[in-house]
């Protein structure tokens, strides 16, 4: 009946993730008589049945640390990606509402403007431009940043998670102990344990270790989160050197904790350094473009009348204003008075040399951005988040289909089949039926012995 | 390998979530005829199609460039034809002046004539284009040449307002050309001639008329043909590059289409494929996960 009760478990468990396949081990009952020298002498010892002397789980625990091994990577992976994906969107590449885009049509209105730079309609077109590109420029910093934000938020958000399993884990860890104190084996709560193991991993590096009390403890990179009944708590808080960007603490001594693997690593590698690094790219360019080109422009002369009759024009100002991508801008003057862009180089407003040279720049090699041209070195950025998402993406999947395959191995081991579970299920209910069966046989005899002797002549 | 009921239904969930993905690309590359939405999907091609759009761009650009620069330079051509019409006829003044028979009146009429002439190329030399003027080298907003209507016939050399700068447009990487003539190169002389030309009739001087003012016409010629073969050459060169251009911008518009359109007839046979593997796990699932010993044990 134990064993019926155990497929039943079993078949009830089908579904459940993490469960692993019980068996009842039988085991044939002491016999009787035990050996001794003042026993009875009579052939051979009795057998005394059957008892069920374990329920075991049936579990394989090498694929379980794989498992959790290639579980931490997939989960940096796929936070990596998740971060890399929205990046590409932001990028808009290829499309026509790109950087690149903005870019090449700031420099065809500079083309048109060196052609007419008379034409108040062209400077316009060059002005209404300039300011497309800086508004892009400030769009895309600004949906890099958001995601960084978010990002953060995230990392708050995991290392909760993180602090819930371990307490969860601590928990199931003091059941475990009492549990098997007691001498039972706690299958259920062993399974649990796995399960929320596995979802740690996911999140985090973690090492576990099985101690001889079959409770588990469980670090991150040599600093304890769950020992015994007791988890550590893990907090965030914002990091001066990092601008204050949430770091992670270990409670006990307030160490800064270094992840290096699972979705939190993922989450704190994409916002330290994948979106850092592209923001801080796009400045650059950012910078590059407004140093340069203010440096230029105020070479040339605009369209202003010149201060002395017969003189020369007023030197262009600054173009764009800004420090960088996020407050890139045209400056007040050109957005108020068209014929301050200084598109002559000789002073003469038929010179539109200097609008060709401004277009130009756009084209030259910059020392700062490593000598790449403006257009050459945005291609980079966008091929680079290219890379590192195509990458991501296959280390994602390939990363899946490994914890896939691993999982398919666990449930060769451990996995509930039903069919299975029928075939048990008929054998020991023949089993019942034959013992049942032999109480019957017993009872005739017994019939026969109280009911049936005795009874000559009656 | 012991095989249980929920290796099968995860295996077959996951393998029809893949065959999903992979018609939902396909789908996408069919919809938009784009082989790339991201740059992961291709980082060289993506990269490589940046650089393709930013060559289109500018060879576009160019090519108006080139096209505004040929109507700068079509509209110096005619000016300078007309000029040379105007030199002809004054030759022809010149010879008939310079014909002792003549009576001074009739001299007087002739410089009447060379006073409108002057006046001619003066408009000439004020022609505008779109509202330049186009003989003032730089100083394309100031008329290079202006009469004193008190003085119809300037007794000093007449004053160039403009400068000498060149208009150059650029029709390949820092490649220009200059598309204007600055005026006081060609209508100096001119001018000059024609108002050497107006005394020598006013003073009856014959043999000035055939000696130095007919030389001096001939030279002005000489400069105005000149300026034309040069514009022409010009214009001739500019014709070149833009034939060059347009050859350029197909091929460019081949090579986008090469990087990151889609070979239709591929991602048809493709998206067939793909939708036949997705048909035959949906068959074969459902044909797996439905029997087990449980259906057959009564």
């Amino acid at each position: 009946m134990r064993a019926l009760d155990v497929v039943g478990h079993n078949i009830a468990n089908a579904n459940t993730p993490g469960y692993s396949r019980q068996v009842a081990r039988l085991g044939a009952a002491p016999p009787y008589p035990s050996a001794s020298l003042s026993s009875l002498v009579i052939a051979g010892q009795v057998g005394t049945g059957v008892q069920v002397q374990a329920i075991h789980r049936l579990r394989d625990q090498f694929v379980e640390l794989q498992l959790r091994t290639e579980t931490q990577s997939m989960g940096r992976w796929t936070a990596r990606y998740e971060a890399l994906q929205q990046v590409e969107l932001m990028l808009q590449e290829p499309s026509d509402l790109s950087l690149r885009d903005a870019l090449d049509r700031f420099w065809q209105a500079l083309q048109d403007l060196h052609q007419q730079p008379e034409s108040d309609a062209a400077r316009a077109v060059v002005r209404e431009r300039a300011l497309a590109l800086a508004a892009t420029f400030q769009h895309v910093h600004k949906q890099l940043s958001d995601l960084q934000a978010d990002l953060n938020r995230l990392v708050a958000l995991e290392v909760q998670r993180i602090n819930t399993l371990a307490e969860r884990l601590a928990d199931i860890n003091a059941q475990i102990h009492r549990v098997s104190m007691s001498g039972y084996e706690p299958n259920d709560l062993l399974d649990q344990r796995d399960q929320l193991l596995l979802e740690l991993a996911e999140l985090v590096d973690i090492s576990v270790t099985e101690m001889e009390n079959r409770t588990v403890h469980v670090s991150i990179g040599g600093l304890t989160l769950v020992d015994g009944n007791r988890a550590v708590e893990l907090v965030t808080r914002p990091d001066p050197s990092n601008n204050d960007f949430l770091s992670i603490y270990w409670s006990p001594t307030d160490e800064k904790m270094a992840i290096e693997n699972g979705r939190l690593a993922g989450v704190l590698q994409a916002r330290d350094d994948l979106v850092a690094g592209y923001l801080s790219q796009l400045d650059t360019l950012a910078q590059a473009i407004i140093s340069h080109f203010n440096a230029l422009h105020q070479l040339g002369y605009t369209l202003e009348p010149p201060a002395t009759p017969g003189g020369l024009p007023p030197n262009g100002g600054q173009f764009f204003t800004g420090t960088g991508a996020k407050d890139m801008g045209v400056h007040g003057d050109i957005l108020q008075d068209l014929r301050k862009i200084a598109a002559s180089a000789s002073g003469a407003p038929g010179d539109g040399e200097n609008a060709r040279l401004l277009a130009q720049l756009l084209h030259d090699p910059i020392p700062e951005l490593g000598n790449t041209s403006m257009a050459d070195y945005l291609r980079a950025l966008v091929a680079g988040v290219g890379v590192a998402a195509q990458q991501a993406r296959n280390m994602t999947a390939s990363q899946t289909a490994l914890v896939e395959h691993l999982h398919n191995r666990r449930e060769a081991v451990s996995g509930v089949s039903l069919d299975e579970e029928m075939v048990d299920m008929v054998r020991f209910q023949q089993a019942y039926a034959a013992a049942a069966r032999l109480v019957t046989t017993m009872d005739e005899a017994l019939d026969t012995i109280i009911n049936r002797m005795g009874v000559v002549g009656r | 390998m012991r095989v249980t009921n929920s290796m099968i239904t995860r295996g077959l969930l996951a393998n029809l979530n893949k065959h999903l993905s992979r018609m939902e690309e396909l789908h996408f590359q069919m919809s938009s005829g784009k082989r790339i939405r991201v740059p992961s999907d291709d980082p060289a091609a993506t990269s490589i199609g940046m650089r393709l759009h930013t060559s289109l761009n500018q060879v576009r650009q160019r090519r108006a460039n080139l096209d505004a620069g040929l109507s700068w330079l079509e509209a110096t051509d005619a000016a300078l034809g007309e000029a040379t019409e105007v030199l002809h006829r004054a030759k022809e003044l010149a010879v008939y002046g310079a014909s002792d028979t003549l009576p001074q009146d009739a001299r007087d009429a002739l410089a009447q004539e060379v006073e409108q002439l002057i006046q001619h190329i003066v408009d000439i030399a004020n022609t505008r284009h779109g509202g330049l003027y186009i003989f003032s080298g730089h100083k394309t907003l100031t008329p290079p040449y202006t009469l004193d209507p008190t003085e119809p016939v300037p007794t000093a050399p007449l004053q160039y307002a403009g400068d000498d700068g060149l208009r150059l447009y650029e029709f390949d990487d820092g490649v220009t050309v200059p598309v204007n003539v600055p005026g006081n190169t060609v209508f100096d002389p001119v001018l000059e001639a024609l108002v050497d030309l107006h005394a020598a009739l006013k003073q009856g001087d014959g043999p000035a008329l055939s000696g130095t003012v007919m030389n001096k016409l001939e030279a002005a010629l000489d400069g105005l043909l000149r300026a034309r073969a040069d514009v022409g050459a010009r214009s001739n060169r500019l014709e070149l590059a833009r034939a060059r251009l347009d050859d350029l911008e197909l091929n460019l518009e081949k090579l986008v289409s090469h990087t990151e359109d889609v070979d239709l007839a591929r991602v048809i046979i493709d998206l067939k494929v793909a939708e036949n593997s997705y048909r035959a796990a949906l068959a074969s699932g459902a044909r797996i996960i439905q029997p087990s010993l449980l259906d057959f044990l009564r």
